[in-house]
């Protein structure tokens, strides 16, 4: 028999032990279940039939419908367990038991019904008061019906006790019996497991061990040795194997000394090739060094060309490499970058492509001569990108060799757009500057000449007055003073213009309403523009106050509107429109010149025939004039812009050829709400002097001498010093006595105010007047404006300068009265 | 393989689903039902308490409309009335004495006994000192309650008689101030009134235990129903029971919370409460001792000829079996 199926053999036996076990443990468990289930039924009935005692025990003392129901009830529920119990499968011995007990029962449901009829009959006789024997007689009979009563239900309580014994000893006995089965069984599965495992094992283990024992000796050489294995399992196979393989081995073996012969044989060959090898082995080391140092070399070649990849990739000049087709071999990640092409596109293009027309001609040519085999050093050339932008680049092309002949040109340039761009930005930064240097020497040259320019034309003015004074208005030398007087007028100023321009006037600023300016300025204006041009005024009523220059704004407007009537020379509409404005940080963007706060904007528009780009770009230039010659000075336009700069604005034009013109004037708004009160003067009729005593400091001759002149003429009594020393010698001699100092603001040996300033010390009630041709000096303007002294500006007019010394003269005596 | 794994979830958690409705309709059959009942406010009670502030009424799917009385006896005496009531909460005293009247009630369970809740309570400056002092004395009670019995109970056992005392018929909530006011000498009444009348009377008063300390007296307090009520609705009835045996059971294991919810639902002190709580034993139940408590009073309720009638109703007609037996079947021991 196998092994395997001796194996098997023994698993099906414990399987079948154990089911067995378990049968025998399963029916002995339902067999205990069974005496369980009867012993509950007996219980039941142990507890009916006390409760059925309870209850006749009640019922005899109180003989209530209750009792008598629930007896009834408790009766027949212990009746159908009786029945119950008896249809089960009950043990036959209990049988007898169950009988005397359902016997009882019967007995005892009697005897209640009698006691019940015996207690109704009773109950009857004493309510209808019957005889007492009778009474007596059903007492006596109650009492022998309760002890019949309780002698049955005593001897069934007996009975089921017994029967509930009985069954508790079979339960224990059934118990006991399972134990005893169990143990046993359990016992003899051991044991039989033992000896069938021991079989087992020695029937496999004996011939193993014969086995061990046959290969040691065939081992030690002892072909000879016979296993003995009679079985006819695995075993006796493998025994038979191994004797038909001893057998084999006993055949083919050969004698050892051939053996020890043949194994010299190759220790001799195995020494020969123990020389081989080493001799190869130091053909492979010289190999290995040369390998390593093929590497080595390998490795500096690689890094050297990850060093040069790496350069070309990082840098910033544009490498490219081109076919002599005009195809691209090769560019740098620069390139891509820079023209913003991918490589896609790239293969589709020639490098004539993303040159700029313009330099196109050029290109070819240098191209060609590197084709040629030349280099070409330091050009200066302009691509265009893919976006359209202009990269203007600078670099050296050379052609690339193979085998003496020309296969490609490489060309390596710079990007020098932004460098070019900001030369340009440069450029137009000086061009600016150099106008500003430009502005500033006029400025200065104006300041230097006015001056005197002012004084000489004070000198002539006045002097023409006088001579007109004594000419006969109809005579032909009347007209020459007249063309004098004209001439002079407009000497005067221009003057006044190249001030004004280069900053250098002084400007008297109040809070000013510009509405109320244009106002006052509209019947000027109207006389000056004529009748084929209608003026139209769009003003914002409530405009913001403004800290201005009255004249000099009136000057800004004045301007503008003659160039505008100028510009309309076939008529048209000139329009002035006042507008607050508050610029905020992103619209400052959007106006031209602009910064963040609140502004008043001034607009004068025209219908008139409009500017190009050009004659926008220099209509602020001093003496850039597009009238005819002599028509212009060319310094209206310059006068505005210093105006509005010395404001603190800006002014921006709008205008295209045939579509009129826009000035936009900003000027930033005060942080007054109130318009300074503007002195309201009084008409003078009468000019004369009424013998006042006038001192006259004037240090030029010829103005000093018309001046006097003048003066007497009026009837003052002048006095005239041309210094300020000579003037304090006279001021102390007459004891400060004088009504009015009249002073040139620059006198050889100090300034007018120093002068008036002692004066006033001594006098403080004396009248001042000051004269200038220029002040050079703002702070001595601020000095004037700040202690209140009247100034004139020369050249004056002369009934100006008589209708200030009156009104000043007037004012004092007002105030002495 | 994991669909089919998939598949079967799918199968399973429907069949989870619709077992778990299935269990949900069960629960509560039908539409949530309103049932409007009287209940005394007394410790006794704490069953209903508890039931009605952890939510176990809802949770049965019923509406309980609760309407507060001052003893049971007025409870009662309101459903027999023909006030809108559909049960009571009530002792055994006012169900024995109104049993010789009428049938149209049952009691369904006993929630709560107790023999230590009633209990007489003396002025010690009317000279009453012991039980035997009692006699001639004014004693305040509410005529047919189980004070009344009690005190029946109590002269008995120390050789007197109800006629040998001056009965003054005084409401449950009324007896602790008659006390103060001394319009009685005694009281015998039930918690909290004797706590009540204790607080009132502070050491005047004097706690009399019936001779030799024996527990004389055990007080059932029922569930009672109209009987129209409880024939039309048996699974209300049952779900009723249930929310009182959560209750009984939350009191089992909870007994600081339980405390806590009483005392505050009757606005009386926590203290107070707790001291007296383990004098009742509360649980369901249908027992034969009651039935005997029952005839016991009606026979002495006979006797003393509190009562027209000469015999002893036949109790097992006012028990309902049912609705309990569902519920907690081994709390029914009564025979049968």
């Amino acid at each position: 028999m196998k092994i395997k199926t001796n194996l098997i053999l023994l698993a099906m036996t414990f399987i079948i032990l154990i089911v067995t076990l378990a049968f025998i443990m399963v029916r002995t468990s339902e067999y205990i279940n069974e005496k369980i289930r009867e012993s509950n039924a007996v219980n039941k009935i142990t507890k009916d039939v006390f409760e059925l005692n309870i209850i006749t025990y009640e019922y005899l003392e109180y003989h209530g419908k209750r009792m008598q129901k629930q007896w009834l009830m408790k009766y027949d529920s212990l009746g159908k367990l009786l029945k119950a119990i008896r249809k089960e499968k009950m043990h036959p011995e209990h049988l007898p038991v169950l009988e005397s007990i359902t016997s009882d029962y019967k007995i005892l449901g009697d005897s209640f019904l009698k006691l019940q009829a015996n207690y109704t009959e009773r109950k009857r006789l004493i309510e209808k008061k019957g005889s007492q024997s009778k009474i007596n007689t059903s007492l006596a009979l109650e009492k022998r019906l309760i002890t019949q009563s309780l002698f049955k239900s005593q001897k069934m309580l007996s009975e089921i006790f017994k029967l509930s014994a009985t069954i508790e000893q079979e339960i224990s006995r059934s118990q006991e019996k399972v134990n005893s089965i169990i143990l046993f069984s359990i016992i003899g599965i051991i044991i039989l497991s033992v000896c069938v495992s021991f079989l087992t094992i020695k029937a496999i283990t004996k011939p193993i061990n014969k086995l061990i024992k046959g290969t040691t000796i065939i081992g030690k050489g002892n072909l000879e040795h016979k296993i003995d294995v009679r079985t006819k399992n695995e075993m006796g196979q493998l025994a038979d194997s191994f004797n038909k393989m001893t057998k084999d081995l006993q055949e083919t073996t050969v004698s050892i000394d051939e053996l020890r012969a043949t194994e010299q044989q190759l220790r001799a060959s195995n020494q020969q090739l123990r020389a081989s090898e080493q001799q190869l082995r130091a053909s492979n080391q010289q190999l290995r060094a040369n390998e390593q140092q093929l590497k080595a070399t390998e490795q500096q070649l690689q890094e050297s060309e990850a060093r040069y990849r790496n350069l070309i990739e990082e840098t910033h000049e544009i490498i490219q490499s081109i076919a002599p087709d005009g195809s691209f071999i090769f560019v740098n990640p620069a390139w891509f970058k820079i023209f913003g092409y991918t490589e896609s596109e790239l293969k589709k293009m020639k490098v004539f492509d993303i040159i700029h027309p313009d330099s196109l001609g050029k290109c070819q040519e240098l191209f060609h001569k590197v084709m040629s085999g030349e280099t070409v050093d330091s050009f200066e050339t302009t691509f265009v990108a893919k976006n359209g932008k202009h990269i203007i680049v600078e670099g050296t092309a050379v052609p690339r060799l193979q085998v003496g002949k020309v296969i490609a040109t490489q060309g390596f340039f710079r990007d020098v757009t932004e460098r070019k761009e900001a030369e340009k930005e440069k450029g137009k930064i000086q061009n600016q500057l150099i106008q500003s240097q430009k502005m500033e020497a006029i400025g200065t040259l104006a300041a230097g000449v006015a001056h005197d320019f002012n004084n000489l034309l004070t000198t002539i003015q006045g002097n023409v007055y006088l001579a007109m004074l004594e000419t006969d208005k109809n005579s032909t030398v009347a007209k020459d003073i007249e063309e004098i007087k004209v001439a002079a007028g407009r000497a005067a100023s221009l003057t006044q213009q190249l001030l004004l321009f280069s900053k250098k006037q002084p400007m008297g600023f109040v809070s000013l309403n510009i509405n109320r300016t244009i106002e006052n300025l509209m019947k000027m204006l109207k006389r000056l523009i004529g009748e084929d041009i209608t003026i139209n005024t769009q003003l914002d009523p409530e405009l913001w106050i403004i800290d201005a220059d009255e004249v000099n704004i009136e000057q800004v407007i004045t301007n503008i509107t003659v160039n505008a009537r100028d510009a309309m020379p076939k008529g048209g509409t000139i329009t002035l429109k006042t507008e607050n404005i508050i610029i905020e940080e992103k619209q400052k963007d959007t106006i031209p010149n602009s910064r963040v706060g609140r502004f008043v904007r001034l607009s004068i528009e025209d219908t008139g025939v409009g500017m190009d780009k050009d004659t926008i770009s220099r209509i602020f230039e001093p003496f850039f004039s597009t009238k005819e010659s002599g028509k212009g000075t060319g310094l209206g336009m310059s006068v505005v812009y210093g105006i509005v700069e010395q404001h603190k604005g800006w002014i921006n034009v709008y205008s295209e050829p045939g579509q009129g013109s826009i000035f936009k004037i900003y000027l930033p708004a005060a942080t007054s709400k109130k318009e300074a009160k503007i002195e309201e003067k009084t008409q003078i009729s009468n000019m004369s002097g009424d013998n006042e005593r006038i001192l006259l400091v004037e240090d030029d001759e010829a103005i000093c001498k018309f001046a006097i002149r003048l003066l007497e003429n009026n009837n003052y009594t002048v006095f005239s010093a041309g210094n300020k020393k000579d003037a304090m010698k006279i001021f102390k001699k007459e004891n400060g006595n004088f009504d009015l100092i009249i002073s040139d603001m620059v006198l050889t040996d100090g300034t007018g105010i120093d002068l008036i300033e002692k004066m006033i010390s001594n006098n403080p009630k004396l009248k001042i007047l000051l004269t200038s041709g220029y002040l050079d000096e703002k702070s001595k303007w601020s000095i004037i404006k700040m202690k209140g002294y009247k100034f004139l500006q020369k050249p004056y007019e002369i009934h100006e300068l008589l209708e200030t010394i009156r009104r000043l003269l007037s004012e004092s005596k007002n105030s002495d009265s | 393989m994991n669909r089919k794994i998939m598949s079967l979830m799918l199968v399973l958690l429907f069949g989870i689903l619709i077992s778990s409705c299935t269990q949900q309709e069960e629960k509560h059959p039908g539409s949530v039902k309103k049932i409007t009942f009287a209940v005394e406010t007394s410790f006794l009670t704490a069953p209903v308490w508890i039931a009605e502030n952890k939510g176990y009424f809802q949770e049965e799917g019923l509406n309980i409309k609760i309407k507060e009385f001052d003893s049971g006896k007025a409870a009662l005496a309101a459903m027999l009335g023909g006030e809108d009531l559909d049960m009571v909460t009530v002792a055994q005293t006012p169900v024995m004495f109104n049993s010789f009247n009428r049938k149209d009630y049952a009691i369904i369970a006993a929630m709560v006994c107790s023999d230590k809740d009633v209990k007489l309570l003396a002025r010690k400056d009317r000279g009453i000192e012991n039980s035997s002092d009692l006699r001639g004395k004014k004693i305040g009670v509410t005529k047919g309650s189980t004070g009344h019995f009690y005190l029946g109970l109590f002269l008995t056992h120390s050789d007197l008689k109800l006629s040998n005392v001056d009965i003054i018929d005084i409401g449950a909530s009324a007896l602790p101030q008659a006390l103060r006011d001394g319009r009685v000498d005694a009281i015998c009444a039930w918690e909290p009134h004797i706590l009540n009348a204790g607080k009132l009377l502070g050491e005047n008063a004097v706690f009399l235990p019936p001779k030799g300390g024996a527990n004389i007296f055990r007080e059932d307090f029922y569930f009672v129903v109209n009987k129209n009520f409880m024939e039309n609705n048996p699974e209300a009835l049952k779900r009723f029971l249930k929310a009182i045996q959560k209750g009984e059971e939350f009191i089992q294991k909870n007994k600081k919370k339980s405390i806590g919810i009483v005392s505050r639902r009757l606005k009386v002190d926590k203290e107070l409460v707790a001291s007296v709580w383990d004098d009742f034993d509360f649980q369901l139940l249908l027992d034969q001792a009651m039935l005997m408590t029952l005839e016991d009073e009606a026979r002495w309720a006979i006797e003393n000829k509190l009562t027209k009638a000469t015999e002893v109703p036949n109790y097992l007609d006012y028990v309902y079996l049912d609705a309990l037996e569902d519920v907690k079947a081994d709390a029914v021991t009564i025979i049968r």
